[in-house]
C-alpha cells in the first residue's frame, strides 16, 4: 500500500467495543505498548476486525506529538 | 473606472510601514491576512478616520482622500457604511432606532433602502422594541447591518464583523449578509484573518502581509501563493469545499462533494443550503491509486495542480472539481511521486470532518 502516511505500526487486535455509530479499537504492538483508534463501526465490520487479527496503525507525520518526561 | 481605488504609504512610529495599492471591482472582496499586516490601517484610510502620510482614494470615481492635492473627504460624508467586530450599537436606543439612526445620517442623494425590506430581509421584526443590551451577539450583529445598510453606503466595509461570534453563528451571519449584498447590490469589502470566511463568500481576495500586497485574485487562487501558505495553522491552508445533498444516513452524515460521495460523522442534516465542510491538509492521506483495506471512509479522487514546500512540509494541491489541500512530508512527496498532473486519491477519515453551514 503506497500511501504518503509516514508511520505504518504492525499491530494485533486486543479489543473491540462497538459504540451506537464508532468502534473503538485497541491494538497491541510487538513491545506490548497499545494503540487505540476510533473508527467508525461500518470500517470495523468491513475490515472484519476482531481480537487477534493483524492490522496497521497508519498515522501521519504531522499528527504525532511528542513528550518528554 | 474602478469601484475603489486606494493608494497609501504611512510610517509609523515603531518603523512598521504600510504601502499597499489596489482596486476594486468586485462585490465581495476580503482583505485578508495575519494579525498586525495593515487590515485595519488601510480600512480606517478608506473610512477616513485615519489620515496616512501619503495617499488617494476613489470611490465610484469620486475622490475621497488626495494627499498630494489636499482632499480629504470628512468620514460622514464618505458614503461608506461600517460594521465592526462588536457591534457599537447605541445601548440607550432600541433597535428600531438604532436602525433610524442609520437612514436619517444617509448621505443625501444616496440610494435608497426601504426600512421594511432590511427588517424582512435580516428578520429584524422581533428585535425591533429591544435595547441592545437585550440580544445576543448574532442579533446585535444582524441590527448592525441593517443600520449600516440603511445609511444607503455605496461601499459596505466590515472589520472582522464574525471574529467575537461562535462557530455556529457565523455561518448565519454570513448567510444574512450575502443576502443583503445581493439585494441591494452594495460593494463589499471584508476583513478578516480566517480563511474559511474568504473561501466561503469572497470573489476577489487581497493578501496583506507586513504592510504590503503580497497577492490577489480569485480565493483558490490566491490562497494558493507563497506568503498566505507559510503562515502555517494560524492563517494558511484550510480546506473548505462546498457539498450538496447532505442527508442522515445509517450513523453518519453522506452527501455529495463535486460529484463524489463524502462521509461525515453523525449530525443534524444543515437547514440551510450552501453547506461546506472544513478539514485540515494535516489529516489527509495522498495515495496514487485508490486502496482497500483501509478504514478510512473518504476516497476523493484528482489531479494534483500545484506542490508548494512550506518550512519543512509540502503542500499538495488537488483539484477533485474542487480544491484540496493536504500536508504531507518531503519524503511521502518524492515517493509518490507527487507532480502537477499526477492523478491521485486524498483519503480522509470521517471524523476529521466538520460540518460548517
Amino acid at each position: 500500500m503506497k500511501i504518503s502516511a509516514r508511520n505504518m505500526l504492525k499491530a494485533t487486535v486486543k479489543q473491540v467495543t462497538d459504540g451506537a455509530v464508532n468502534s473503538e479499537v485497541v491494538v497491541e504492538l510487538p513491545g506490548g505498548q497499545e494503540i487505540v483508534s476510533i473508527i467508525t463501526k461500518t470500517s470495523a465490520h468491513n475490515l472484519g476486525l476482531a481480537q487477534g487479527k493483524t492490522v496497521y496503525a497508519v498515522v501521519k507525520a504531522s499528527n504525532v506529538m511528542l513528550a518528554v518526561d | 473606472m474602478s469601484l475603489l481605488s486606494l493608494q497609501c504609504r504611512h510610517r509609523y512610529a515603531s518603523g512598521f510601514e504600510l504601502d499597499v495599492s489596489f482596486e476594486l471591482n468586485h462585490r465581495f472582496t476580503s482583505l485578508f491576512g495575519p494579525s498586525g499586516s495593515g487590515k485595519t490601517s488601510v480600512l480606517s484610510i478608506i473610512a477616513g478616520v485615519f489620515r496616512p502620510q501619503q495617499a488617494s482614494v476613489r470611490l465610484n470615481g469620486r475622490r475621497l482622500l488626495d494627499t498630494a492635492n489636499g482632499i480629504c473627504v470628512t468620514p460622514a460624508r464618505r458614503a461608506i457604511g461600517l460594521v465592526f467586530q462588536d457591534a457599537l450599537l447605541f445601548p440607550h436606543l432600541t433597535v428600531e432606532r438604532n436602525l433610524q439612526y442609520g437612514r436619517r445620517h444617509r448621505a443625501a442623494a444616496r440610494r435608497t433602502v426601504a426600512y421594511a425590506r432590511v427588517v424582512d430581509v435580516l428578520e429584524l421584526g422581533g428585535l425591533l422594541r429591544r435595547y441592545p443590551r437585550n440580544l445576543s451577539g448574532g442579533e446585535r450583529q444582524r441590527v448592525a447591518l441593517g443600520r449600516a445598510v440603511l445609511s444607503g453606503p455605496e461601499l459596505l466595509m466590515m472589520d472582522e464583523p464574525l471574529a467575537s461570534l461562535d462557530d455556529s453563528l457565523k455561518g448565519r451571519i454570513l448567510e444574512y449578509l450575502q443576502r443583503m449584498i445581493a439585494e441591494w447590490d452594495i460593494p463589499t469589502l471584508f476583513v478578516t484573518h480566517s480563511q474559511a470566511e474568504v473561501r466561503r463568500a469572497a470573489e476577489w481576495v487581497v493578501v496583506l502581509q507586513q504592510g504590503r500586497m503580497v497577492a490577489e485574485g480569485p480565493p483558490d487562487e490566491a490562497l494558493a501563493r507563497p506568503a498566505p501558505l507559510a503562515w502555517g495553522n494560524s492563517a494558511g491552508p484550510v480546506n473548505l469545499l462546498r457539498i450538496e445533498q447532505v442527508t442522515a444516513a445509517e450513523g453518519h452524515l453522506a452527501a455529495r462533494v463535486a460529484g463524489q460521495d463524502l462521509f461525515l460523522p453523525l449530525g443534524k442534516p444543515p437547514a440551510v443550503s450552501p453547506s461546506f465542510v472544513q478539514f485540515r491538509p494535516a489529516d489527509v492521506i495522498v495515495s496514487r491509486q485508490d486502496v482497500s483495506g483501509l478504514s478510512v471512509r473518504n476516497h476523493l479522487h484528482g489531479r494534483v495542480c500545484q506542490v508548494a514546500p512550506v518550512e519543512g512540509a509540502i503542500f499538495v494541491a488537488v483539484d477533485i472539481g474542487q480544491i484540496v489541500w493536504a500536508e504531507v512530508t518531503p519524503q511521502a512527496a518524492a515517493e509518490l511521486q507527487l507532480a502537477p498532473g499526477a492523478e491521485v486519491v486524498c483519503l480522509l477519515k470521517a471524523h476529521c470532518l466538520t460540518l460548517v453551514s
